[in-house]
């Protein structure tokens, strides 16, 4: 036992896990490490919600270990341990790069150092366990015949991250707000029926499954699929605050505002998690 | 790594390595949410605002007052801040000013101000 807990392959190998994951966290969190609005919402957003967005990220990041993680394992110790690893890797890099920004530092508030750091770093993690999708083409291989379970939960869960993959560079920009305010209900509505014809299209695209009808994908996948993009955009906005104080209506045109490109994210999410239907 | 994915994991499988980086995280996590959940947990403050002249110098035919503006209390936006000096005002913005930060800026006077009797007077935020 002692062997293998030391054995120099082992921990070599998952050094190199390691680095592609600190590359993936800052790949995917570099756009939001440099957007003045992240810096002021880590510096003012609600406490208890964005410690409620950190204990909710991280059962997500659990199952996306299993998923996607920087290696290849069915232990559920080992999940979570990988998850824990994403968010260290997560919090030294992004700590690193405010740093070096001078968003944190001496002279700066230790309540806005560490509100920064979380509310960047939930999201800098799901982009290091996505990493070795991208980095690796080892991995990549192997995936070949990895676990193919295409259950409903599994598809919609890989929507979900691929809703939030594009939907958290969107989000903390005040330009969902006037966007919302500017847009008619008859232009929200649109929005959301292309919205949901784009997810379509990519969904028919991407999966390939022969014996579905066009009606059965779109109620079972599409509208699903959909219905978990708006569900996510509703969470971040109001962990973000863009939900208080206005009315139920400008928050539901806020929602499908940022449901467009969650649902683009949506449908490719299957491209970024390397994973193909072949029902 | 390929053979980890076929066998059946047990704890003497994991690297050391990984316990380790999962125990940081795991500090750093329960740290942050800690942190948060506390801070949280106090009653909120409204902003704590407050500005000060910190020098006056000639600059080409015009005069320029630096401004320090400090909040103690919750973050603000939009922040309004008025300079007096006799019968002149000038006013100046900080877009954005967190808990316990410090923002310098100046105006420009065409007189002279007297350092005696220059102000500076808050005029409106808002509540982040």
């Amino acid at each position: 036992m002692m062997r293998s807990l030391l054995d120099r392959k082992c921990n070599a190998e998952y050094a190199g896990g390691l680095l592609r994951a600190l590359l993936g966290a800052m790949v995917f969190a570099l756009p939001l490490l440099m957007t003045m609005e992240m810096w002021e919402l880590g510096a003012s957003m609600d406490r208890l919600r964005l410690a409620l967005l950190l204990l909710v990220t991280l059962p997500m990041l659990v199952a996306l270990s299993f998923y996607a993680g920087f290696e290849r394992t069915f232990s559920i110790t080992d999940n979570i341990l990988d998850a824990f690893a994403a968010l260290a890797v997560s919090v030294i890099g992004c700590a690193t790069v405010l740093a070096v920004f001078g968003e944190i530092g001496p002279g700066i508030a230790w309540r806005d150092v560490v509100g920064k750091i979380a509310a960047l770093s939930f999201a800098a993690a799901i982009g290091a366990l996505l990493a070795d999708k991208q980095f690796n083409d080892a991995a990549a291989k192997e995936d070949a015949t990895h676990r193919k379970d295409h259950g409903t939960i599994s598809r919609l869960f890989v929507m979900a991250i691929g809703a939030i993959f594009l939907a958290l560079n969107i989000a903390p920009t005040e330009e969902v707000v006037p966007l919302a305010s500017a847009m008619s209900p008859l232009q929200s509505i649109a929005l959301a029926v292309i919205s949901l014809v784009a997810l379509h299209a990519i969904l028919t695209g991407v999966d390939h499954e022969e014996g579905v009808s066009v009606a059965g994908r779109f109620f079972r996948r599409t509208l699903a699929g959909y219905g978990v993009c708006l569900l996510m955009c509703g969470y971040i906005l109001w962990t973000f605050g863009r939900a208080d104080n206005v009315s139920l209506a400008e928050t539901a045109s806020r929602i499908v505002v940022l449901a467009l490109p969650a649902a683009l994210g949506a449908g490719a999410a299957r491209l970024l998690l390397g994973e193909r239907s072949d029902d | 790594m390929t053979d980890r994915k076929k066998a059946s994991k047990g704890d003497g499988e994991t690297p050391l390595l990984e316990w380790i980086c999962g125990g940081i995280g795991a500090l750093l996590f329960l740290g942050l949410v800690a942190l948060l959940a506390g801070e949280g947990m106090k009653p909120p403050t409204p902003p704590d605002i407050s500005g000060r002249v910190i020098g006056v110098e000639r600059r080409d035919s015009r005069w320029f007052a630096a401004i320090e503006v400090r909040n103690e209390g919750d973050a603000a936006s939009d922040v309004q801040i008025e300079v007096i000096s006799g019968a002149e005002i000038r006013s100046m913005t900080v877009d954005f000013l967190p808990t316990e930060a410090t923002a310098t800026g100046g105006v420009y006077f065409d007189q002279q101000p007297d350092s005696a009797a220059i102000r500076v007077a808050l005029t409106g935020y808002l509540a982040s």
